[in-house]
């Protein structure tokens, strides 16, 4: 059903496979960049898939403008004035991304603070705030859950203030965003689970959201069905190629469908167990999930039916009753995550994580403060808040 | 469209001061304004237009600054088009619904943003009427005071 009203944008150019990695120098060049500035991780140079991009930079007679590595776990302010200080420093004209939801929120700051020339990224906060093209911003995943390489969103600490700035706007979306199944071979199995998840989050709040809508249904319902059959696969088998660029895929589409339909309970309560107690989001969404949805089933019957579908396929959805297949689908998700957590330790209760029974109250106010919580189905409440993490610890 | 803008204006004007009515018959928006910096002032206005209203917060409520001031909101919701608050100030949209159909862009910090979206929630509650509220709130909220009081406020 069509809502009355409703946006979408999508403008990422996508290029997905074998060897997509090698196109960057083409795609820079495409975007009028000849001098990047790239912002990775240790890891990934460790890894090779630095190497990979720059060799391919260099054979194109493209010069790297600088290489910064030293981006913490949460982006911060700090940070991205510095990285922002050195691409002027160095002349730089366009920006690479190459690692997981940290380095790619940062390197969406740095593109604000250096296309905008603003000193105070403040200036920026807030929603659809934002005009005008950005500095190219190519964006390479090493992960497959934050589908960050695809969204509208980027979340900056303000440590001196204490406070997480927030930019949703449709200029931050990345100019081009790159899927190898290199990127994400070396990932450990339960950080592969965990991202995993957080994907399958993503799809999950996208449509049964309140701002859902016909395209961004299909990002999440296609996500929903690439998570289905491929995520077992990767955890269990961390060199399939083919399942770990189905996850890139998923990971992305799933980015899509939230960019455009935004998220929801899950992630309003996942993010406050990040702020409050640092719980890691995959591990936050895993064990959120199912209890979040039970609270929602009521007003999702219909939309749970269709992922049940997607997810566990025509067989399980034929074989359950018309009326049973809201909470089958919550049943099936509870299961694949029990299953997930035999194969890669991947946590599923609260207290498993590290958070106290004492947090709960500030983990609360947080969690009604975050915007995801708009336009979650069933309205946010500081009780029912306490209710799911009651039952999730 | 003239039409539209006067009605806009007098909707943005009754929002205004339905924000200072509920913070002070509401408990639960006093509570929410606690988080709230003393003198943080939040603006309605429409894109590139010179339609607006502002309040302040001062104490435990807001105080009603009108269409005619020259601080700088820290919160700020800015409405596409006179069509897009038209909706809103109507009771044919809720705040959600506004938000989820990007009827309008937030400049500011966005969790003080949650607060003013569950603070209008009151506003919608306490102003309009219950066939109205049904379709535009996700559930009616436990209110504190009654809507005579609210109006009476309102008023005087």
């Amino acid at each position: 059903m069509l809502p009355e009203y409703y946006e979408f944008k999508n403008s990422v150019k996508i290029i997905s496979g074998r060897n997509a990695i090698e196109n960057i120098a083409f795609e820079l060049k495409n975007l009028g960049s000849s001098k990047p500035l790239i912002l990775t991780a240790k890891p990934l140079e460790e890894n090779g898939q630095l190497k990979i991009a720059t060799d391919s930079m260099e054979i194109s007679n493209i010069e790297i403008g600088s290489v910064f590595m030293n981006i913490p776990q949460d982006s911060s302010v700090d940070v991205v004035n510095e990285i922002g200080k050195l691409y002027k420093e160095k002349k730089c004209d366009g920006i690479i991304a190459m690692g997981g939801g940290s380095v790619i929120d940062t390197a969406k700051g740095v593109n604000i603070l250096v296309s905008t020339g603003t000193d105070d990224l403040k200036e920026h906060m807030g929603l659809e705030i934002l005009d005008g093209k950005l500095k190219p911003l190519i964006v390479i995943p090493s992960t497959s859950g934050t589908g960050s390489e695809a969204t509208l969103v980027s979340v900056i600490s303000d440590t001196s203030r204490n406070v997480k700035m927030e930019f949703i706007s449709y200029s931050i979306l990345p100019d081009v965003a790159i899927l190898d199944p290199r990127m994400t071979l070396s990932l450990p199995s339960k950080l592969t689970a965990s991202t995993g998840i957080d994907a399958l989050t993503h799809s999950v709040e996208a449509f049964t959201g309140l701002q859902k809508n016909p395209l961004s249904s299909v990002y999440a319902l296609t996500a929903i069905e690439l998570i289905g059959e491929y995520l077992k696969k990767s955890v269990e088998n961390g060199k399939d190629e083919e399942a770990r660029l189905a996850m890139a895929n998923a990971s992305l589409m799933a980015g899509v469908a939230f960019s455009n339909s935004m998220v929801g309970i899950v992630h309003a309560i996942g993010h406050a167990c990040g702020g409050v107690c640092n719980v890691p989001h995959g591990d936050a969404m895993t064990i959120l999930l199912p209890h979040c949805m039970e609270l929602n089933l009521s007003l999702c019957e219909e939309d749970y039916s269709r992922i049940l579908l997607a997810f566990s396929g025509p067989e399980v959805y034929s074989e359950t009753p018309k009326n049973q297949r809201g909470q089958k689908c919550i049943d099936e998700i509870q299961e694949y995550i029990h299953e997930l957590n035999k194969i890669s330790g991947l946590p599923t209760r609260l207290r498993d994580v590290g958070v106290s029974k004492e947090d709960f109250a500030t983990i609360a106010k947080t969690a009604i403060n975050d915007g995801a919580a708009i336009v979650n189905p069933v309205e946010v409440t500081l009780d029912r808040v306490i209710e799911i993490l009651n039952k999730a610890y | 469209m003239r039409l539209k803008k006067i009605v806009v204006n007098i909707g943005f004007k009754l929002l205004g001061k339905g924000l200072v009515s509920c913070s002070k018959i509401e408990l639960a928006v006093q509570e929410e304004l606690v988080a709230f910096e003393d003198n943080y002032v939040i603006e309605l206005k429409v894109f590139n237009t010179g339609t607006k209203v502002a309040v302040q917060k001062i104490g435990c409520n807001f105080k009603y600054l009108g269409s005619k001031y020259n601080v700088i909101p820290d919160l700020s919701v800015i409405f596409k088009s006179y069509e897009a608050a038209l909706l809103l100030v109507l009771g044919q949209i809720g705040v959600y619904e506004g938000y989820a159909q990007h009827r309008f862009i937030v400049k500011g910090d966005f969790i003080r943003g949650m607060s003013l979206v569950r603070i209008l929630y009151y506003v919608e509650a306490y102003l309009f009427p219950k066939f109205i509220t049904k379709n535009i709130l996700k559930e009616m909220p436990d209110v504190s005071s009654t809507k005579l009081k609210a109006y009476l406020r309102l008023l005087f």
